[in-house]
């Protein structure tokens, strides 16, 4: 073995270019893929933490009422179960007037877990005393000097403490803590757990309940921060598979995206990638290597060396080169991502964490502005990447080594020898019959005749390309799409939004108010939105997409229930009069000329002109759409919709549930002008996909005058605002909370910071993606040039002779420009047909998967062309180079080389 | 009609204590037509005079004068063309180009002239009269030696060279088909008036071309040989 090890040593120190060209391979390879991965782990745990600081450092949440919770301190620890840290909140009471305001106590450690530490004074420790935040504070209009008075609820409190704010305002109610001792409506303690996280932590709940007897089902998980503890049930990828094929439509999507989301596919695939790059580029380059020698193998075993010492030999070259290349690889990879992560660790973060609340997923990002700020935090270095990615390219070392063996034994020894054996199929045709030039011919034979390399290296030099073109692609709709959400979410890409915190119709920003807003110092405009909701049949047949509504779908069951909320309120989205006929909630919006003008972008079918709307008094549909992007078809353009609304903003709160008195309502039909993809302004406080959760809503929208005159709605919902170039956001701020204090509910949302944030965060992509496209486009040029000197250094004698025969260097140079523009073509073209492909999955993702709105089909030409270019030149240009070793050498000494 | 002239020949390798005077001063001339074989001792620096000749490498003094005109003085390109038109090649080991058939490398020197005319009759001519012609979709692997060598010979002779210099074209081949190959070459000479300067180790070889120019430490004995055609 020693001799083996010693001999493959001296071979490596023999073939010198070689081995530092694998060497080098093997050392970007796993810098690349350990470097990436550490990138990718990092913003994970920066995920995690945020996640934790989010939402609360507990996993799950328990009713204290329930099973036998109340010796759970005596029990921190037990059979299958340690509980790391655990907090008690106690309701005492809800209000909805003049905000959603819970009154709460909640311990030490439970404030602790969920960043709610008191920051002024101290908490509440007798009955009359309160803590609120400065945001509550604010929307309450409470002086906020420790010791202040104030009424709340009939009940007069003395503020004692300030607590530190929520991450979001509107996540949840207005929080008033007040002491353990005060009776108030209720009592309804809830224990929040955070588990021993050094183990999963949903088999820890399973022991917790079967110890406690707790009903499970009864839990309420933090999936947000138990996803990244072990402490979601995993469902099976049969199961996941099973489930999608199911599905009426959009199969693949689903089975996409759900396995995306329970085992993270897309960085695993993204690492396989880099890790299948890898070990081809580390496989082609260790084939060149060993081809040179393959003659002194043949020798060898002729002298009498068997297949299994031949095999060590091999596999003790390929260890000892990772031996070496692997850790200094790692340690350079990731040394360069602890780099990049220090400067731009924020891209690696997951962007929506914050704008999700309560498991359901929140459109309008904007609401969090500068509440929720996302911090990339330490590097962390993916010690099970380092390791798998060892394992991996031991195993595939193992398999080149099994597989250059098996290769060996195809050809006889003599033919090994000699390195021939050459039993290809050849053409018979003679081209100098037809042919006045055989420089073209002799330089495609060239290169055809290792048809393996020419496919590696063409392959090698497409998938960076591929990466480039892709990245292109993926990055020019990103931007789009994010402009449009922007849009969609806020109207005409306000940077600030004035709104109705309320689910009642009569609270509304008065006209007057809307007008001087406008006039408002640093206000480039303001568009305001109003709103009213309404409810639609739709008869006889012309709705089949029932199932995606709990409330009325055949297969609801336990875990597929409608939002007890909106049933509460508006006796669901969806209800059914008939065996074919239903009457849909809609949110009906009038916007202004202008938004209604930037609408037209999504226009999915007809067209939109806000004139002919005032003067035919006709209706813009907007089109349900499915989880995985598909528009239903129920309302086309030039159908006659009739929409039934509550008869004015005064009537009551139950008239939303539409099944009160006829007096309470209108009527009224309308044509549909258009038919478009989203809304633009909106309102997420009635129904909408993200309140119910369980169902997909639709819109009607007109004009603002048309609100007026068909329902007499006078005032707005929101206003988005646009500031002048360098307005001070904090200055307008201001101004615009004395315009609207004395209107109820009405908030303001400065979205400024996020919107440069954002834009940002996609510049950095950007930049990280170009990035790796262009490593891995070095690696692929540098396999190239190895490639290239190995087939131009192998037919150094014929180009020595050819030489001799008086071809001149321009001559030689053609020859191999030729060359060099075969491989590039090819590897253009081949680059051009799996980009195809590929782009169709990228499309068909971004279109059902990520929801993109209006994602383009194609790139325009101009990359494309410039990738293509860009693998001919670098071919070309590496032909060329590899070439001048032979110019530089005299036709002697090419000849008795 | 004198067709090469070499004139005071001098080849250094080397600089100071490791330099080796390879040709010393060789002068001689060949007439059109000759076949003459040249022969010497390993080292001796026959196959130096024959690369020098070739235009493949440089003298250190003299001149050789190939159809009058002195390839010393020719640049680079100059000279690559020079060789392409005046001076066909014939190796020990064939060089023949293995991804082209056999017609395709006998025509492959004529195509290097942009724009020349490929004689397609000549070619045809030529594989014929060496017992290629049924050969010539063959690709050289599928040959045997002499049968390459033959092709390498066919490929010298298909730009009408000036001088054929052939380095031990016969160093790879078993008796009978030296015997041929031998055959062939003074057939060509005959045939297609060609004028073939020969390295060879062979006495008996040396021994049936026109002239033997014995080459010694650098220094040039020039012979007389028999015909034998």
């Amino acid at each position: 073995m020693f001799k083996t090890v010693k001999t493959a040593f001296t071979y490596l120190l023999y073939y010198k270019k070689q081995t530092l060209a694998l060497l080098l391979g093997v050392v970007i390879s796993v810098g690349l893929l350990t470097g990436v991965s550490s990138l990718v782990y990092s913003g994970k745990v920066a995920d995690m933490e945020r996640c934790r600081s989010l939402y609360g450092d507990a996993h799950y949440i328990l009713d204290m009422n329930e099973g036998n919770l109340s010796s759970w301190k005596e029990h921190k620890k037990e059979a299958g179960f340690a509980i790391e840290r655990a907090g008690i909140y106690t309701m005492k009471k809800k209000i909805e007037s003049p905000y959603n305001i819970t009154f709460a106590y909640a311990d030490q450690e439970y404030r602790d877990m969920f960043g709610r530490t008191i920051v002024s004074g101290t908490y509440p420790a007798r009955p009359g005393e309160a803590a609120l935040d400065k945001k509550a504070l604010q929307n309450l209009e409470i002086d906020s000097r420790i010791g202040s008075r104030f009424e709340l609820s009939g009940k007069e409190f003395t503020l004692c403490g300030i607590t530190a704010d929520k991450w979001d305002a509107k996540a949840g109610d207005i929080e008033v803590f007040v002491s353990q001792d005060i009776k108030l409506e209720t009592e309804q303690p809830t224990l929040y757990v955070k588990f021993d996280e050094s183990s999963p932590v949903y088999p820890q709940l399973a022991a917790f309940c079967r110890y406690f007897h707790y009903n499970m089902k009864e839990t309420v998980w933090n999936s947000q921060l138990t996803s990244y503890v072990g402490g979601n049930r995993k469902e099976s990828v049969f199961f996941i598979i099973g489930e999608g094929l199911h599905q009426p439509a959009g199969k693949a999507a689903y089975i996409w995206g759900t396995l995306n989301e329970v085992y993270n596919l897309t960085e695993k695939l993204a690492v396989l990638i880099l890790g299948l790059f890898a070990a081809f580029v580390i496989f082609s380059l260790f084939q060149i290597s060993l081809r040179k020698r393959m003659s002194q193998y043949g020798i060898m075993q002729v002298l009498g060396m068997d297949e299994k010492r031949n095999f060590a030999l091999l596999i003790s070259e390929l260890y000892m080169i990772l031996l070496a290349g692997y850790p200094l690889g790692a340690v350079l990879g990731n040394g360069a991502a602890g780099l990049f992560y220090s400067r731009m660790g924020e891209m690696f973060v997951n962007q929506d964490i914050g704008l999700v609340r309560g498991g359901l997923h929140q459109t309008d990002a904007r609401e969090l502005a500068s509440s929720v700020s996302v911090e990339a935090g330490s590097f962390h270095v993916s010690w099970n990447a380092v390791v798998l990615g060892a394992i991996f390219l031991l195993i595939l070392m193992l398999a080149v080594s099994v597989l250059l063996v098996r290769r060996m034994r195809k050809h006889t020894w003599a033919e090994l020898i000699t390195q021939g054996g050459d039993k290809k199929r050849r053409s018979r045709r003679v081209y100098s019959l037809k042919k006045a030039n055989m420089t073209g011919i002799l330089g495609r034979r060239f290169v055809l005749e290792q048809k393996g390399m020419f496919c590696a290296v063409i392959f090698s030099l497409a998938l960076g390309g591929i990466l480039f073109l892709g990245t292109t692609y993926v990055a020019q709709n990103t931007k789009i799409h994010n402009e449009m959400t922007f849009k969609a979410d806020d109207g005409l890409g306000s940077d600030m939004q004035v709104y109705e915190d309320s689910h009642t119709l009569s609270d509304v920003i008065p006209e007057k108010t809307a007008e001087r807003i406008k006039q408002t110092a640093g206000i480039r405009s303001a568009s305001p939105v109003s709103y009213t909701l309404g409810e639609i049949p739709l008869e006889n047949g012309s709705f089949t997409w029932k199932n995606f509504y709990p409330e009325v779908a055949e297969d609801a069951n336990e875990d597929f229930r409608p939002d007890p909320l909106i049933m509460e309120r508006y006796n669901g989205i969806i209800t059914q009069q008939g065996d074919e006929d239903y009457r849909l909630k809609v949110n009906i919006y009038g916007y202004c000329d202008e938004m209604l003008e930037d609408l037209s972008e999504y226009v999915l079918e007809g067209s939109l002109s806000p004139e002919k709307l005032k003067q035919e008094n006709t209706v813009v549909w907007q089109a349900l759409m499915d989880g995985q992007g598909y528009y239903n078809d129920a309302v086309k353009v030039g159908d006659t919709i009739r929409l039934k609304v509550p008869a004015n903003p005064d009537v009551p709160q139950q008239a939303l549930r539409f099944e009160g008195s006829d007096g309470w309502y209108k009527e009224k039909s309308f044509k549909v002008a258009a038919v478009v993809s989203r809304p633009l302004g909106k309102t997420d406080e009635y129904i909408n996909l993200n309140a119910g959760g369980s169902g997909i809503t639709a819109a009607v929208i007109m004009t603002n005058r048309q609100m007026d005159d068909n329902f007499g709605i006078k005032g707005y919902n929101s206003v988005g605002i646009t500031l002048e170039e360098g307005a001070d956001s904090d200055a307008v701020h201001q101004k615009l909370r004395g315009e609207t204090s004395g209107i109820a509910k009405c908030l303001i949302t400065d979205y400024t910071r996020l919107i440069k944030k954002q834009n940002l965060y996609l510049q950095q992509k950007l930049f990280f993606f170009y990035g790796i496209a262009a490593i891995l486009l070095i690696i692929s040029i540098f396999h190239m040039m190895n490639s290239m000197r190995y087939l131009v250094a192998a037919r150094r004698y014929e180009f020595g002779v050819l030489r001799a025969m008086g071809i001149t260097d321009a001559g030689f140079g053609r020859i191999l420009m030729r060359q060099g523009l075969l491989y590039g073509l090819c590897a253009a073209g081949l680059m051009l047909v799996l980009y195809w492909i590929v782009q169709k999955l990228l499309y068909y993702g971004l279109q059902h998967v990520f929801l993109y709105l209006h994602a383009s089909s194609g790139l325009p030409p101009l990359p494309i062309a410039a990738a293509a270019l860009l693998n001919i030149l670098i071919c070309i240009g590496t032909m060329l180079w590899a070439g001048r070793e032979v110019l530089r050498d005299s036709i002697i000494q090419e000849l008795t080389k | 009609m004198k067709i090469l002239e070499v004139l005071e020949i001098e080849k250094v390798y080397g600089t100071a204590e490791n330099q080796v005077h390879a040709l010393k001063g060789i002068s001689f001339s060949v007439q059109r037509g000759e076949f003459i074989t040249i022969v010497g001792t390993s080292g001796s620096g026959k196959s130096t005079l024959m690369n020098l000749i070739g235009g493949l490498d440089t003298p250190a003094k003299g001149e050789i004068r190939i159809r009058g005109r002195n390839i010393a003085a020719l640049t680079r390109k100059e000279l690559t063309i020079f060789r392409r038109r005046n001076i066909g090649f014939v190796f020990q080991n064939y060089s023949l180009m293995p991804v082209l058939n056999v017609y395709d490398n006998v025509a492959l020197p004529v195509t290097f002239d942009k724009g020349s005319y490929v004689d397609h009759t000549f070619i045809e001519g030529l594989l014929k009269d060496l017992g290629l012609w049924e050969k010539r979709s063959k690709y050289p692997n599928e040959l045997s030696g002499g049968q390459q060598q033959r092709v390498a010979l066919a490929r010298a002779l298909a730009n009408k060279p000036a001088v054929i210099l052939a380095d031990e074209p016969t160093g790879n081949l078993d008796s009978r088909t030296t015997a041929e190959v031998m055959g062939l070459l003074r057939a060509s000479v005959k045939k297609y008036h060609q004028t073939i300067l020969m390295v060879t180790h062979n006495e008996q070889i040396a021994q049936s071309c026109d002239r033997i120019i014995h080459i010694e430490d650098g220094l040039i004995e020039e012979k007389g040989g028999e015909h034998h055609v």
